[in-house]
């Protein structure tokens, strides 16, 4: 009896021993297995979606050479509601990228290790956390304090914000191209492609470009603030910078009359008052010297030079003028499609047609646009100097002309908006233009930004044009390795459902599978109870009959 | 080949010739574990009660791929996404869940219970050999049970239905995925059938288990999460340094408190993260990646418990 005992113990036991053994054998096995020197991952995705391309791997290299830590917040909000079809598609394809996304991040960290840090927040679930989190990247600006479906980029002190789903996705929305007709059925947004990778890489090399180009911002001109909270100032675009690396100074333009040595961009926002001969002489020669500048000019009710300078010493040594009527747009009717018309509102610009320059390609790809306002139209003279080149960088559509000031006051702006009666009176009107001027050393190019409306202040422009102001600076830097950065594009196809196809599927799913095992089961079950062919041809019949039938 | 007859045509030629092959294999090897191979397939495909349960779940699936359906035609849906989400039905988890503990509640319980086990561990045939017989008979029909969710999800592609054409490789990773998962199943469902003569609490423990690998991870996650979610928390190695370190430097070393700590942060989270059957499915297989790493957590998981059913068996020699 003792010995029974003994031996079902000693067996036991063994049993025991081999299950600890045989587990910890599967642990080894799968962490090895686990191991990034071990482990295989292949994607079998027909566009190869979770394979990142040449300029990522690489780009994560340089993250482990440089022991540069990424951290990736995202601020996802789960897409559930729409009442109407416009609503639900446009909420479906929010959910789509942020799944792609989520995907595209995980690969990320599969792949960078350590190096990339990815944290995922539910505004709606996790609200401490998040408020934490927003706290500790200083607010939050650039997504109105509120991070609805955004992810934030973050090396070290820097970071960039992505929005959900127009910076990492392309979608083709007819509300933004087309002019609703009453009767007629809504169109709905769509998924055309995901390009996050190109997107996220790009984000991520920009923010890990070395050094800190300081922009002189020149004051003395009677400008609008830079630092105030306000709609006029320009404080948001300058957070923006340092937010991207930017040294941002101050410079008495005309007391110190010269630029210094260290300024990467030189930047005029809204100067109202003439340059003196000594001040444009000190931005020429910059330019010469492969300087860049950023003039930002506008239209404005009050009459003459001081209020709406037209800088035509250093638009003359540049090849350009600058008008001095304001530019409109005839308007579109949205319960007319063929009618257009002018009055108030047509001096804010929208520019659809952004051109493949390197500072609106993004934008354009992305099917975004560019809104100005209270612009005035850029000329180029001809010819122009043989050292200068001006290439347009936004121009309005066919429909712009120029409304001068009116004799008597009749609108609040000071300027007939009526569109002219004459057809000659409408033409693109040019609104932000680049000035290159070779060097006479014969390095590289000096160049000017020139745009003459408003696009960049906290209330009018910036929230729109944020991505066209820091791509005009990171261009003129050569910090634009946002915009080459080449990443996988994920092209979305889509399932069609129409009635007949799903009263086909459902009939198919949901009687003639079923119906198919019930004959099995039943020729089974004759088989096994000497039935033999009786059920089974009752089976055979039913299945031949109902087919018949439906 | 974009002709969804012929892709039908080719996977299931393709499933049948792997079942043939294993089976082919298998009588190379062990002609009497073959034997019992042949058996135990005839006597599950004879089965009218699995035809049945069978007729339900496809019926309940069926179901669920109408309100797939249905959403597709209320909002934009993209083929990826709809094989994805076609693949990833409650029924495919109660497919994952049930069906391997049902199929193999029976293998060596019930032949307990009616002491034909004794006969048939006296025959001049291998433990080995009855195991990997049974376990790949049950395999065999676990992946034929599947087989027609897959060739429907290439007919519903046809021009006949969405005319979608829905890639044809996540479709294949997914079946690979389940096989994958159901072979572990079905192993540990073979092994809790050797622990015991009673089929229901062979099936319990192994609906368990199941549920615990598919699910399990996701209630332990939040809390693996915030580890991941804090960038300069120290690597596992730097803990195990620190607790150790620090303990025996304050002289305050409480062993096994501290190893525990070490094994829980080293060993246990690791394992429970990649052990993780739902994320496999859903966030890998299902999307068409393939990560051999996971691939070897199944193999080498199967393989283990196999050998542990062995010697489950061998326990009876001990008495």
């Amino acid at each position: 009896m003792r010995a029974g005992a003994l031996r079902r113990f000693l067996g036991r036991s063994n049993l025991v021993v081999a299950a600890i053994l045989a587990v910890a054998v599967w642990m080894l096995a799968v962490e090895l297995g686990s191991r990034p020197r071990f482990k295989a991952l292949i994607d079998v995705t027909p566009q190869a979606r979770f394979t990142v391309g040449p300029d990522t791997l690489a780009l994560f290299d340089e993250l482990a050479t440089r022991g540069s830590d990424v951290r990736i917040d995202t601020f996802f909000v789960a897409p559930v509601g729409g009442t109407t079809p416009y609503e639900v598609h446009a909420l479906a394809i929010i959910g789509r990228v942020q799944e792609l996304t989520i995907d595209m991040l995980a690969r990320y960290r599969e792949l960078a290790g350590e190096r990339i840090a990815v944290v995922h927040y539910d505004i709606n679930r996790d609200v401490a956390r998040v408020r934490e989190r927003i706290a500790a990247l200083g607010g939050l600006r650039e997504a109105g304090g509120v991070p609805e479906n955004v992810l934030v980029v973050s090396v070290g002190s820097r970071r960039r914000v992505l929005r959900v789903p127009f910076d990492l996705a392309t979608v083709d929305d007819p509300a933004r191209t087309q002019r609703p007709t009453p009767g007629a059925k809504q169109q709905v947004p769509r998924l055309v492609s995901f390009e996050g990778e190109a997107a996220i890489s790009g984000a991520i090399r920009s923010l890990l470009s070395e050094g800190t180009p300081k922009v002189y911002v020149a004051t003395g001109y009677g400008e609008t603030s830079l630092t105030a909270p306000i709609g006029d100032s320009y404080s948001e675009l300058m957070n923006a910078l340092q937010d991207e690396g930017f040294q941002i100074a101050r410079l008495e333009l005309e007391r110190e009359r010269t630029i210094p040595d260290d300024a990467a961009v030189l930047a005029l926002l809204e100067p109202r008052g003439r340059l003196s001969e000594a001040v444009t002489d000190a931005i020429v020669a910059f330019l010469r010297r492969g300087g860049r500048v950023v003039l930002n000019t506008a239209w404005t009710q009050v009459e003459g030079e001081r209020w709406n300078p037209t800088f035509p010493e250093l638009a003359q040594r540049l090849g350009f003028a600058i008008g001095t009527d304001l530019v409109c747009h005839l308007i579109p009717d949205p319960a007319n499609p063929n009618v257009t018309s002018g009055g108030p509102g047509a001096q804010k610009l929208t520019i659809e047609q952004l051109s493949a320059h390197p500072i609106t390609e993004p934008l354009r790809r992305m099917q975004r646009v560019a809104r100005i306002q209270n612009a005035r139209a850029i000329a180029v003279v001809d010819p122009p100097p043989a050292d200068v080149r001006v290439e347009p960088l936004l121009r309005t559509g066919p429909l712009g002309w120029l409304a001068p000031r009116a004799s008597e006051q009749r609108s609040p702006y000071g300027v007939d908006l009526d569109p002219p009666p004459n057809r000659e009176a409408y033409a693109p009107r040019t609104v932000a233009a680049i000035v290159e001027v070779d060097p006479a050393s014969g390095e590289r190019p000096g160049q000017l930004v020139l745009i003459t409306g408003l696009m960049l202040q906290n209330g009018l422009g910036f929230p729109v044009n944020a991505d066209f102001g820091l791509n005009v600076f990171n261009w003129l830097t050569r910090r634009d390795e946002r915009v080459t950065v080449r990443g996988n594009r994920y092209v979305s196809t889509q399932v069609e459902v129409t009635p007949p196809v799903y009263d086909r599927a459902k009939s198919l799913l949901v009687q003639w599978i079923p119906l198919a095992l019930l004959c099995i089961a039943l020729l089974v079950m004759s088989l096994r109870h000497g039935l033999r062919f009786g059920l089974g041809l009752v089976a055979i019949a039913a299945v031949a009959v109902l087919r018949r039938f439906l | 080949m974009t002709d969804p007859r012929l892709q039908m045509l080719a996977i299931g030629a393709g499933a049948l010739g792997v079942a043939a092959a294993a089976a082919g294999l298998l009588r190379l090897v062990s002609r009497r574990g073959y034997v019992t191979f042949a058996r135990e397939l005839a006597a599950l495909l004879f089965q009218p009660v699995g035809w049945i349960v069978l007729l339900l779940l496809y019926l309940f699936r069926g179901y669920e791929v109408v309100g797939l359906l249905t959403q597709a035609g209320l909002g934009p849906v993209d083929r990826e996404q709809f094989t994805a989400a076609y693949l990833q039905t409650s029924s495919s988890l109660l497919m994952l869940l049930l069906v391997p503990a049902i199929l193999t509640m029976r293998s060596f319980a019930d032949e307990k219970r009616s002491g034909s086990l004794e006969v048939l561990l006296t025959a001049p045939v291998r433990d080995g050999e009855i195991v990997l017989g049974k376990w790949l008979a049950a395999a065999v029909y676990f992946g034929l049970i599947w087989l027609p969710a897959i060739l429907l999800l290439v007919l519903l592609g046809g021009p006949q239905f969405l005319a979608a054409e829905f890639p044809i490789q996540p479709v294949l990773s997914g079946y690979l995925g389940i096989v994958l998962v159901g072979a572990l199943f079905l192993a540990v469902g073979c092994f809790t059938s050797s622990l015991t003569d009673n089929q229901l609490l062979a099936a319990l423990i192994g609906i368990l288990f199941a549920f615990g690998t598919l699910f399990g991870p996701r209630y332990v996650e939040p809390f693996l999460q915030l580890r991941a979610a804090v960038p300069d928390a120290p690597g596992l190695g730097a803990t195990a340094a620190r607790v150790l370190g620090d303990e025996i430097w304050r002289g305050d070393f409480d062993g096994f408190g501290a190893l525990l700590e070490v094994f829980r942060d080293t060993v246990l989270f690791p394992f429970v993260q990649r052990a993780s059957v739902g994320d496999h499915l859903a966030n890998w297989f299902f999307r068409g990646l393939l990560n051999t790493g996971q691939i070897v957590f199944y193999v080498v998981g199967t393989g283990c418990f196999l050998f542990l059913t062995t010697r489950s068996l061998d326990l009876r020699r001990w008495r």
